[in-house]
């Protein structure tokens, strides 16, 4: 990373903004010292809050060496349906891609007479603000008409006499060959020099439905993520600070934030990349091999770190019908969360989210009013959240009002309270355990000696049993779980994918030409990178592409060496697409050409790893006193379960469950059957003392 | 209190409700896990794309073999319980071996027609025979007189493609050569079939892996246990939902276009019968099995029940049992059970429409704030095949599909959904990538958009039709199979119907197909292959004849060569319009013609909503004008517009005309008004 601005200048702050809170990390790389803070987020004008959490680290801004930023404007301008008034100029006679979807529906909503696909209802394009633009490329990349520039000229006028400032540019067959959609951009923009104009190169590759989704995403968010963003340095620089600022992107990695505007759409949800990114900077003492799990209020996110590396996806679905088509990380969500509703449905069965109580009025307990019983209820009633501890004590507790909400469901049941809770617990865990083997053990990847890494305020409480579930024996609770984002955002790489859409058969290449191919993407990947005043000596490149059998158009991402290549190097690559090929679909077809859809090149330059200084656990030599034993109910049997405070944990000691562990933001459960222990690099480590058997 | 409570769970399946929910939805995702492999893995664009294919997990319970989960369309998911049953009474669960797979299309055995074609492989845990996974897709080609499987004019099932009665495709994991050589050897395609055959299989490969595994992990006795209670749950939820509507029975019909050889409409007929917590579905009535290939041998028929499914329990989560307490009765030797030897290749047509007719029964049942209009018909077929003929194409053989998507009914809350596979024809189904579609065929697909004044209109309109140009590069072969070119969807609660469907040739200029606005085009450029015409040629669902001065008066065909440079367009209709349009908030008019989906005309015409341009030139509605405007007609259609068909008229007949259409609206309204 670069110098920072001063020399008193030692912390690394990241910042993350979520729904209720933006909290603030701010970490000293070279000592290991650590300030967390925390404030309200200001919706509409988000700066306020992220400098809010900031000054409650306590740290002064000439403390500051660098921000590391994520944020969700773009997905509430998405979701709120707030984002600029865009225009789409589409290929004549598809400007309907936006509302055909793929024509599809969500399988829960087979039967329903009454779903409507969201782009209908609440557009973001409105089809009059949609012209349709004649031209038109062919499946070769060859023009077979010529763009008619009084289609765009007129489409100009009448869209931005209505108000559209945002174009969004995307024509079929596009990706391979830009021209038409570059000589439109070029056009729009010299007839409107102030509209944001987007197109097909933040991700040219093949399918213009979901391509069209992508680029209109970028249109419609762009211009408010961009206003964000001048606003937050604005804010930043006036208040003294002069050192650089890193966007956080859902690559993985961060950015510069005049680099990060240029494809405003890659910071579209950045919040949850965080806190892999976290594990991800861990893995040198937590493991290399690490399944995240993330809970927060509503939904709880899991992605799978193999050897230090995430999963990365181009794919995610922000509403039906509207896809987000980019490199990011592969982060599976979950609708169950610490504010998921228990409830009963007309026939008796019993439910655990999607729908959650929220922040307002929030779990029955939060004492607002609440009569539904929510899982931050269930845990209450269990006796694994202990009012007095909840938040650090900042915030009260009814735990009456948990028991009787839990008690309209439990009585409907014939159970009683702490038998709800214990069934509701359950699938709570089991919904998670299922996300999980969604992106692992289903695809063929056995998981049962990766770690479970436990984050979020909730995350700790739960993960000792979703990791049981997958027969993990191993949980780590990273330092301040409650900040697991916000953490991950001080310690994340500087990352940078290129990627190329090729659709060439694999033999096609020689290895010396396939060579070049990546080595070109990662030239331009270092050029990016050193464009950002970051020092590329410490560049780590990473080669995939994308392949499937010749006649295929589901292609998936597949590993190769760096290169460079022989004979032997292509045909080990070659073998290797089969047997995975066969891992995941059951079958392969080795007599048929392999097509390379993309090349792809991630460059990361790693930030240095943080010394061992821990500060959540505590360095006393004593063993450790309970503050608190009382009697919690596991999976509906009581035990007498002593509480301890994080601090309290001496190096090394291990306390058997049942047991509490309570911090300020987190509360770590650790069940009969484990046990609990600090490590020296700050974290902790749960072990099942007699691993789940899986035959 | 229903029967699924903590205690009445644990005392009849032995787990705690938890434990229950849990391994019944973990075998929901063992299905998942196999579609997805499916999906993944075909090489077809019917299977990768379309997915006209599903996965399920059957097991034998004491009604026989049942579906515990399946994920898919829902013409397959109804299905593949029927399909186990006749498969093992025929071949005997004691000869199946781990690893057998047996393959079948037989639609007297179950299969919706014989494209569609079944696999199905054991799974024996210790030994003993646990559950059947079946995997379904459609095959591009299974042999016949055209490629794709719908070939229109075929009288008997001999004529159609190959049948296949129950038979090894892998024994013990090893292929059976005769039956691959038999299937690769009488097909066009065979290429694409071997590539979809090898992924039908791995998704059972998958699928048995994390079965054995669910059960190694849970124990075999729970997760049966579970799935036992899964299918007790879905069963319970039909019946309660059939108990809050009336006892009694509720009679709808309604006509099929044609069999694709005799131009004369077919009738349709469902008597719904709900007593109590049950209920039956009466076809009789229907008329006797057609000549042509719109019959269908009987599984397709029992997806009557889906209609059941959507308007009365859409939400749970469907298996086989909630098809318990529901039957189904089919007049043996009718349109909806076909006696051998009978074509049956068209399934859609019937499939589709038997969905929407019992719909329209149980409309009549349901609280009105429930109903729905019905919707444009089957989901308009189109399959593209043949050779590319073009320079360095290696004469390739091909065979695409392209869906291009119908349009529901206005509901009792909503405007009906355009753009999607019409809900009773499976839903799920996707589109293709027309991206990928151009390299691998010799076609250049120009436009597919929303077809203006194609919506049933209502206070609820109907979902609006969409049109879909294609133009060939070499000889491209099409099967077309349409609906409701006749007259459009109906209408319910005093809406209007939707508009019927219509295709044409395409005239070009300057090497490109001449244009359209939203759909519409000038006579002088278009041939007429199907619809209902004036004499003319216009578009005119009211006055027109169907086939007047049109290459076919049948509304489906197979073997049209479109030559390279000829231009195809087919237009699907609307659905049909809830309520009067004259309630319709006039906004919710003006905002449909801003968005270019209903015309000014038929804004005033059929919704009685007059436009006008405000100080600033911005278009609003003439309030007093609108107000008059709806009284008068309300006086001439005091039943509602039950009988208005939607159609974008005055419909040009010269470019002149069509260039008028294009200019923006508010110097269209300026002119009108001067």
């Amino acid at each position: 990373m670069t110098a920072s601005n001063s020399s008193d200048a030692r912390f690394v702050v990241g910042i993350d903004i979520g729904g209720t809170f933006t909290d603030a990390v701010a970490l000293d790389p070279v000592r290991g010292e650590v300030h967390v803070g925390k404030a309200l987020t200001v919706p509409g004008n988000e700066e306020d809050g992220a400098v809010a959490a900031l000054e409650d680290t306590g740290l002064a801004l000439t403390e500051v060496s660098e921000i590391v930023h994520g944020h969700t404007v773009g997905l509430n301008a998405v979701l709120s349906r707030g984002g600029a008034r865009t225009g789409l100029l589409a290929t004549d006679g598809y400007r309907d891609l936006l509302d055909t979807g793929r024509l599809d529906r969500p399988y829960s909503h087979q039967f329903d007479l009454h779903w409507i696909r969201p782009h209908q209802e609440r557009p973001i394009v409105p089809r009059r603000y949609r012209r349709g633009i004649r031209g038109r490329i062919s499946a070769e990349g060859n023009e077979l008409a010529p763009v008619r520039t009084d289609d765009v000229r007129r489409a100009v006028s009448e869209l931005s006499g209505a108000g559209v400032s945002s174009f969004a540019i995307c024509f079929v067959n596009a990706y391979l060959n830009p021209s038409h959609e570059q000589a439109v951009a070029d056009l729009v923009q010299e007839l409107v020099p102030d509209a944001y104009v987007q197109t097909s190169r933040i991700y040219p590759l093949a399918k213009e439905s979901e391509r069209t989704t992508t680029v209109v995403l970028d249109a419609y968010t762009g211009p408010l993520i961009i206003d964000y963003l001048s606003r937050l340095e604005q804010r930043l620089r006036d208040e003294g600070f002069g050192g650089p600022i890193w966007i956080m992107g859902m690559n993985g990695g961060v950015a510069a934030i005049e680099q990060s505007k240029r494809s405003p759409i890659n910071q579209l949800l950045s919040g949850p990349v965080g806190g892999v990114a976290h594990a991800v900077a861990a893995s040198d003492d937590i493991g290399q091999d690490l399944v995240t799990l993330d809970m927060g209020g509503t939904s709880t996110d899991v992605a799978v770190i193999t050897g230090g590396s995430p999963t990365h996806t181009d794919h995610w679905t922000v509403e039906w019908g509207l896809d987000l088509y980019l490199p990011m990380l592969e982060i599976n969500t979950v609708g169950s969360g610490a504010g998921s509703i228990i409830s009963l449905n007309d026939n008796g069965q019993l439910t655990v989210g999607p729908e959650s109580a929220g922040s307002v009025p929030g779990p029955a307990c939060y004492g607002r009013g609440a009569v539904e019983p929510a899982l931050t209820d269930a845990f209450v009633v269990e006796g694994l959240i202990q009012p007095e501890f909840f938040f650090g004590g900042r915030m009260t507790l009814d735990a009456e009002a948990a028991t009787t909400a839990l008690r309209t469901v439990a009585e409907r049941l014939e159970l009683k309270e702490t038998e709800l809770a214990g069934t509701a617990h359950r699938i709570a865990i089991s919904h998670m355990a299922e996300a999980i083997r969604a992106i692992s053990t289903y695809r063929g990847l056995d998981i049962r000696t990766y770690r479970l890494v436990a984050g979020g305020a909730a995350g700790p409480l739960v993960a000792a049993r979703v990791a049981h579930d997958l027969a993990m024996p191993e949980v780590v609770i990273v330092r301040h779980p409650g900040q697991f984002s916000a953490f991950g955002l001080a310690e994340a790489d500087v990352r940078v994918s290129h990627a190329a859409g090729v659709m060439r058969p694999f033999a096609s290449y020689g290895p010396d030409e396939l060579d070049g191919a990546f080595r070109e993407l990662e030239d331009r990947a270092r050029d990016e990178i050193a464009s950002q005043g970051v020092s590329v000596e410490q560049l780590v490149l990473t080669r995939t592409y994308k392949g499937m059998y010749a006649g295929q158009t589901w292609d998936n991402v597949y590993p190769i060496s760096p290169g460079p290549y022989d004979d032997n190097e292509m045909a080990a690559t070659a073998g290797s697409f089969h047997e995975l090929y066969r891992r995941r679909t059951g079958s392969s077809s080795a007599e048929l050409p392999i097509m390379l859809t993309a090349l792809e090149v991630m460059a990361v330059v790693p930030r240095s790893s943080v010394d061992a200084g821990a500060s959540a656990n505590g360095r006393a030599h004593r063993s450790a006193e309970p503050v608190k034993v009382t009697q919690v109910y596991w999976d509906a049997e009581p035990y007498e379960t002593p509480f301890f405070r994080r601090e309290d944990l001496a190096h090394g000691e291990s306390v058997a469950g049942p047991a509490v562990i309570v911090e300020p933001h987190a509360t770590t459960a650790v069940p009969p059957g484990a046990s609990i222990s600090a490590h020296p690099a700050g974290h902790m480590l749960l072990i099942w003392n007699e691993a789940r058997e899986v035959r | 209190m229903s029967d699924t409570t903590m205690v009445r769970t644990r005392n009849r399946y032995g787990l705690d409700v938890a434990s229950a929910e849990v391994l019944s939805f973990a075998l929901h995702q063992v299905s998942e896990q196999m579609q997805q492999a499916l999906v993944r893995s075909a090489f077809s664009a019917v299977v990768r794309d379309v997915v006209d294919c599903h996965s399920a997990i059957n097991m034998l319970t004491d009604a026989g073999w049942e579906t515990v989960a399946t994920t898919g369309p829902s013409q397959h998911a109804v299905g593949t319980g029927h399909i186990c049953n006749f498969v093992m009474e025929e071949y005997g669960a004691e000869n199946l071996r781990r690893g057998d797979v047996i393959f079948h299309n037989d639609p007297w055995r179950g299969a919706i027609h014989q494209s569609d074609v079944s696999v199905i492989r054991p799974v024996f845990i210790d030994g003993e025979l646990r559950f059947l996974l079946e995997t379904a897709s459609h095959l591009v080609d299974m042999g016949g007189p055209i490629p794709g499987g719908y070939p229109t004019g075929a009288r008997f099932s001999y004529e159609e493609s190959l049948r296949i009665p129950p038979m090894l495709l892998f024994a013990e994991d090893v292929p059976n050569r005769g039956l691959f050589n038999m299937l690769l050897e009488s097909t066009r395609v065979a290429a694409l079939n071997l590539g979809d055959l090898r992924a039908l299989y791995g998704a059972l490969v998958v699928g048995e892996r994390l079965v054995m595994e669910l059960c190694a992990r849970e124990g075999k006795d729970r997760v049966r246990s579970a799935a036992l209670y899964a299918l007790d749950a879905a069963e319970a939820s039909m019946r309660a939902a059939i108990s809050r509507i009336p006892d009694g029975d509720y009679t709808a019909s309604d006509v099929i276009d044609d069999d694709g050889i005799n131009a004369r409409p077919l009738r349709m007929q469902a008597t719904v019968k709900i007593r109590g917590d049950q209920l039956e579905v009466d076809l009789s009535g229907t008329e006797r099995q057609a000549e042509g290939n719109s019959t269908t041998a009987w599984c397709e028929s029992t997806r009557a029940l889906i209609a059941v499914k959507m308007l009365l329990d859409p939400l749970t989560l469907y298996n086989g049992g909630a098809l318990r307490p529901c039957a189904t009765l089919l007049p043996v030797g009718s349109l909806v059970a076909g006696l051998p030897p009978t074509s049956v290749s068209d399934h859609g047509s019937i499939g589709a429409r038997i969905v929407n007719v019992v719909l329209e029964a149980l409309n009549e049942a349901v609280p009105a704030d429930e109903s729905v209009a019905p919707d444009s018909g089957n989901p308009m077929f189109l399959g593209l095949q043949g050779i590319d003929t073009r320079p360095g194409r290696n004469n390739a053989p091909y065979g695409s599909f392209v869906l291009p998507g119908g349009a529901w009914g206005g509901t009792a809350r909503e405007d009906g959904l355009g753009f999607t596979v019409v809900p009773n024809s499976g839903a799920v189904c996707r589109s293709s990538v027309y991206e990928h579609v151009e390299r691998e065929a010799p076609v250049i697909f120009w436009e597919h958009g929303y077809m203006i004044d194609s919506a049933g209109i209502g206070k609820h309109r109907g979902g609006v039709g969409a049109y879909v140009t294609v133009e060939s590069l070499a000889p491209v072969e099409i099967t077309c199979v349409a609906e409701r070119i006749r007259v459009g969807a109906p209408g319910y609660e005093g809406g209007g119907r939707g508009m019927p469907a219509m295709a044409w040739l395409v005239e070009k200029e300057d090497g490109v197909p001449t244009a359209t606005w939203n759909g519409v085009a000038p006579v002088s450029d278009l041939r007429l292959l199907f619809g209902r015409f004036d004499d003319q040629g216009r578009p005119d669902p009211v006055g027109g004849v169907v086939g007047n001065g049109a290459m076919y008066e049948v509304s489906k065909f197979s073997g049209l060569i479109l030559e390279p440079g000829q231009v195809f367009r087919v237009c699907v209709g609307g659905g049909g319009g809830w309520g009067n349009p004259l309630e319709r908030d006039a906004q919710k008019v003006l905002e449909d013609v801003l968005d270019e989906l209903v015309s000014l005309e038929a804004a005033r015409r059929d919704y009685g909503v007059i436009l006008a341009l405000d100080g600033d030139g911005h278009v609003t509605v003439d309030e007093d004008a609108t107000a008059e405007q709806r009284r008068t007609l309300a006086d001439e259609r005091p039943d509602g517009a039950g009988d208005v068909i939607s159609c974008f008229r005055p419909w040009p007949l010269k470019r002149s005309e069509f260039d008028e259409l294009r200019k923006p609206l508010a110097e269209r309204i300026a002119a009108l008004t001067s």
